[in-house]
């Protein structure tokens, strides 16, 4: 114990000038804990989804009712529970809702009214709705006050060009837009002496911003140091499609199959606001749920046996109109769907209060009524998953209750559903 | 180079690494006032795309006074010729949105021609191109390809075999050119290809880039002259050339116009009022939107500029508003995407105190206007039937029934007279230019003008740059520049000259700020802080690298500038040291100086400095801390 306990702290040590050898960064990841570490990704679509054709209501006369040319048919949708059916472009997603590892929230989403995009992804990605002033995101708050001095500089990673909010706060999160060009580029003895000299500028700046940023990436650079992003090979059948989501689920996947210490991520997924001609089974939303699908569905068999250890989670700034707008497209609305893909998921199930499409059931007369608060639901996956007893600490000004949650994770008490 | 930053952010981060920092000296205090030569660096750092060569000395002989009065009256400064000669083969920035697709039709008019819709094109040469085009995409129609949704995006098909010639049955290089010329073009490293294709008549270069294989030309494509690039694009896939065009002409304005605030702002307000080059037909309205509803109006008067704005095809596309009907026209209705957006992102802002009601009395008003003939005329147009005649309230302003046409103006009218615009805007453009969270009476100074004004830019600009704040030590060289700025600002700093912007263009991107792409209606965000990411800084520390060693394809950087005669390694050092960080270094770029200085032989203090220490230094100064802010 006392010689793992050394391992660590000056494989540390060592990781602080970048000169690392990935081989022993990745025992000391490895080994120092029972078991690894687990692992809770967001995956956040931008733009608004439209949760309504995404685990479509198809028992609901309203649905069809509101949308005459957008909504999915009845036959068309891949039947989830008699009521509820997924987007036919989400098939691949159908083999992980029967193994019960994929499970949907529905009419989620912010107690905060707002129909901005801006406004609602911060509040969503901060974790405190109606509150624009906090600076951290909710995932970086989960890592709690633990100490983050001799953890791996990737234990926070955003998959894209930048740390979402989501990400940001005071456990150093790196962003990684392509793995393979996540390298300094020089060759040779002379190219390595001029990237000390770099690390060392950065290492002694007295800039409160670049400084850390740059510690954070020099840390990160030792770290991947003979990963070879470019070869990475999938596990057979994990067809990652070519779409940005799919690319930053494949470098995730080898990220964490690396054991480099990952132990939250954040990935982007764009192209949601679909005002006009948004489509039904066809159309600019299947294209993107065809993509997201697809994507998730890879990285789950990627996987493999890490499996175990990870934890999915979408989520979406708000949701659509309940009826389709005057150029066959959506406005926007309120409450949303979000999935829970994992290990430790009691899958195969639709979770929450369904408030019901008829006029009066609808918030301010046009959307989704919210039934599960967000927050509830990131609350499980953060204590039921991470562990984190401090929910308050995550979620500030929210009284996460037990007793509130939808019970997506095994092992914990269920409420209605 | 005392950095305080006051943002909870930067002070919690600092917080945060407090055990980290321990041992080292505090920073400074700041001084009370910039010094002179400070306070011009700070006018070029913020309301220019970078410094040049000895343009600090020459504006401190100028008069900074006349430099910047210079620069709010963008029309008596002559244009650099340099830039007028390197825009001059970009065709389509001078074309109608009509005229661009016409000369370089995208995906949906190749489909068009496929489906005996509309008639092939009368020049004979783009007829071949576009039978190539319809002909791949009939190809993939049988393949069970989904339509030809080629004309998405900024990439093209990419077209045929990479043996095959960029046009097509254009004859075999090896039939006009001698063995060893084949051979010098085709074989070695690009820049010696491209050399010897330059070596080459006028006449003969053209035939080659047509007999080229289409490997090899795009793999040259980048390391050629713009104008030749462009020629090979067209045949290759026509609608890149507009990409080429819109990302090369931002990327040489910003580095060559002499009409710098004027071009900084036009990128402020392209911004504000995004549009995204991805989203169908936008590619081809762009450069028109960002010519003459945008850079006309930077420094005139907002109401102008947003009427502008929305009488585009441009923005009436990106935010669906061409979509936007009376209830009940045929089946259809209101979309009230641009209402909100154009109340939430470019006027009132979020807080504007408008609600859900507003918006769709927003829309209301807006119905009727449209394209006509999205991928024809392609010009705004007020459809008359389409509106929605009845009374309207907005913001608690009556708009009477039978308005048509006016009352969207009203709106725009009402929106620009509002003192949360001219809060709002003047949050912005204090942001952008002075720092990441503006100082609320800086902000409320320029609403004042703003007000007092009618919106007039110039005012608000005027009243900005007057003030205290703009001249503050604690701002000075405090903002982190953006991927944009990073690089123009690299590639004035060395005086470098470039040929081809599209290397630098791809680099942008790179870094995460696709010129004329970003998706969502908010556009970039003008904090600084939000670019300072481990991905980011890995980059630009690269970028750093390549540009020194000259290695970037359309880019000619020539150090010895820095070198005057056989200068001494220490004299190379104050050169660069003056040239790139104005001689203000902070303590780490300094320390990592002078330890690459002390590295260096003991003789280097009286011989000359070797290219490679030259290049070292250079590199470390362009990758520092110091040169990443403004």
């Amino acid at each position: 114990m006392q010689r793992r306990i050394f391992l660590k702290n000056s494989a540390m040590a060592m990781v602080g000038i970048g000169a690392l050898p990935t081989w022993l960064a990745k025992s000391a990841w490895a080994s120092t804990v029972s078991g690894r570490k687990k692992i809770l990704v967001a995956v956040f679509q931008r733009g608004a989804a439209d949760g309504l054709n995404v685990v479509v209501p198809y028992g609901e006369p309203a649905y069809y009712a509101g949308r005459p040319t957008i909504a999915i048919p009845r036959q068309e949708v891949v039947d989830l529970d008699g009521f509820f059916g997924l987007h036919p472009a989400l098939g691949a997603l159908q083999p992980l809702w029967r193994e019960q590892q994929l499970a949907a929230i529905h009419a989620a989403g912010s107690p905060d009214p707002t129909r901005s995009h801006f406004d609602a992804q911060d509040y969503m990605e901060s974790g405190t709705p109606g509150t624009k002033s906090t600076e951290s995101g909710w995932l970086n708050r989960a890592l709690g006050l633990d100490r983050h001095a001799g953890r791996s500089p990737l234990r926070a990673v955003a998959m894209g060009p930048q740390v979402a909010l989501t990400l940001e706060g005071r456990a150093p999160a790196v962003a990684i837009n392509n793995l393979s060009a996540f390298r300094l580029n020089g060759r040779g003895a002379a190219a390595n002496a001029l990237d000390a000299d770099f690390e060392a500028m950065y290492d002694a700046s007295s800039d409160a911003i670049l400084r850390p940023a740059g510690a954070d990436a020099f840390r990160a650079l030792g770290m991947l140091k003979g990963l070879d992003a470019a070869r990475y090979q999938p596990a057979a059948g994990a067809n990652y499609p070519n779409a940005p989501i799919g690319q930053r689920l494949r470098q995730l996947a080898q990220l964490i199959k690396a054991d480099v210490g990952v132990e939250v991520a954040f990935a982007d997924v764009e192209g949601w606001d679909h005002h006009v001609a948004e489509g039904n089974t066809q159309g600019q939303l299947a294209n993107s749920l065809r993509n997201l699908g697809d994507a998730l569905a890879a990285f789950w068999l990627d996987l493999g046996p890490r499996q175990q250890e990870v934890l999915v989670i979408t989520m979406s700034e708000f949701g659509r109109t309940v009826r389709e707008n005057g150029s066959r497209g959506t406005d926007h609305g309120h409450a949303n769907v979000m999935f829970a893909l994992g290990g430790d998921v009691h899958g195969g199930k639709v979770y929450g209060d369904w408030p019901g499409l008829e006029e009066e059931k609808l918030y301010q007369g046009r959307d989704l009524a919210v039934t599960t608060d967000f927050r509830d639901v990131l609350s499980e996956a953060v204590e039921g998953h991470l562990g984190v007893a401090d929910l308050g600490g995550v979620f500030p000004g929210f009284a996460a209750d037990a007793r509130r949650f939808r019970g997506f994770l095994r092992g914990r008490a269920t409420m209605g559903a | 180079m005392a950095k305080i930053r006051m943002t909870g952010l930067g002070l919690a981060l600092a917080a945060g690494m407090a055990g980290a920092a321990a041992g080292q000296q505090p920073a400074a205090q700041p001084a009370a006032q910039l010094s002179r030569q400070e306070r011009v660096t700070q006018a070029l750092d913020r309301l220019s795309w970078g410094i040049t060569p000895g343009e600090v000395q020459q504006v401190e002989q100028t008069g900074l006074r006349k430099w910047i009065e210079q620069q709010l009256h963008p029309s008596s400064i002559p244009e650099n010729p340099v830039l007028t000669a390197a825009l001059a083969p970009l065709a389509t920035l001078r074309m109608t949105p009509a005229e661009v697709i016409a000369n370089y039709p995208p995906g949906g008019v190749i489909v068009q021609m496929a489906r005996g819709l509309r008639p092939l094109p009368q020049d004979e040469r783009l007829r071949r191109v576009v039978e190539g085009e319809i002909e791949a995409f009939r190809q993939r129609q049988q393949a069970g390809g989904k339509g030809a949704a080629r004309g998405r995006g900024k990439r093209g098909r990419g077209g045929a075999e990479v043996g095959e010639p960029v046009v097509m049955g254009a004859p075999a290089l090896r039939s006009f050119l001698t063995p060893e010329q084949v051979q010098a073009i085709e074989t070695g490293g690009p820049r010696q290809r491209v050399a010897a294709l330059e070596s080459l008549p006028r006449a003969a270069r053209e035939r080659v880039l047509e007999s080229l294989p289409r490997g090899e030309a795009r793999q040259l494509a980048v390391w050629l002259p713009l104008e030749q690039e462009r020629r090979i694009a067209y045949f290759l896939m026509p609608q890149q050339v507009v990409t080429l065009d819109l990302d090369g002409a931002k990327v040489l304005r910003a580095v060559y116009t002499t009409r710098q605030l004027q071009d900084v702002l036009t990128d402020f307000w392209v911004n504000h009022f995004n549009i995204d080059i991805a989203k169908g037909p936008d590619r081809e309205y762009l450069e028109a939107y960002e010519r003459e509803a945008i850079r006309p109006h930077v420094l005139g008067k907002f109401r102008d500029l947003l009427v502008a704005t929305a009488e585009t095809p441009a923005m009436m596309y990106y935010l669906d508003n061409w979509q936007s009907v009376r209830a009940g026209f045929r089946g259809r209705g209101i979309n009230e995407n641009y209402g909100r957006e154009l109340m939430e992102l470019q006027t009132v802002g979020v807080n504007g105190g408008y609600t859900q009601k507003d918006v769709d009395e927003v829309a209301r008003c807006f119905t009727g206007w449209t394209i006509r003939g999205p991928l024809r005329q392609a010009t705004f147009f007020y459809n008359p039937r389409l509106h929605d005649n009845g009374a309207k309230v907005v913001l608690g302003h009556s708009i009477a029934a039978g308005g048509g046409m006016s009352d969207g103006l009203k709106v725009l009218a009402i929106l620009a007279a509002s003192p949360a615009t001219a809060h709002h805007i003047s949050y912005e453009l204090a942001q952008r230019f002075v720092a990441d969270a503006p100082p609320a009476g800086l902000v409320n100074a320029m609403a004042a003008t703003y007000l007092k004004t009618d919106g007039d830019l110039r005012q608000v600009m005027e009243t900005m740059i007057a003030s205290p704040e703009f001249w503050s030590p604690r701002y000075y060289r405090d903002k982190v520049k953006s991927p944009l700025e990073l690089v123009v600002s690299s590639v004035r700093a060395l005086g470098a000259d470039v040929s081809n912007p599209t290397r630098l263009a791809q680099i942008i991107a790179g870094m995460g700020e696709p010129l004329y792409d970003k998706q969502p209606p908010t556009g970039y965000l003008n904090t600084g802080d939000a670019w300072a990411s481990t991905s980011g800084l890995v980059a630009r520390m690269n970028f750093a690298r390549q540009l020194a060693a000259d290695a970037i394809p359309g880019v000619q950087v020539d150090l010895t500038q820095f070198q005057p005669g056989t200068g001494t390694l220490p004299e190379v050092e104050r050169s660069l040291l003056a040239g790139l960080l104005e001689n203000q270094a902070g303590p780490g770029t300094n320390a990592a100086i002078e330890k690459m200085m002390r590295s260096a032989p003991a003789w280097a203090d009286r011989t000359a400095a070797t290219p490679a220490e030259v290049f070292n230094l250079a590199a470390l100064m362009l990758a520092s801390p110091d040169f990443e802010e403004k």
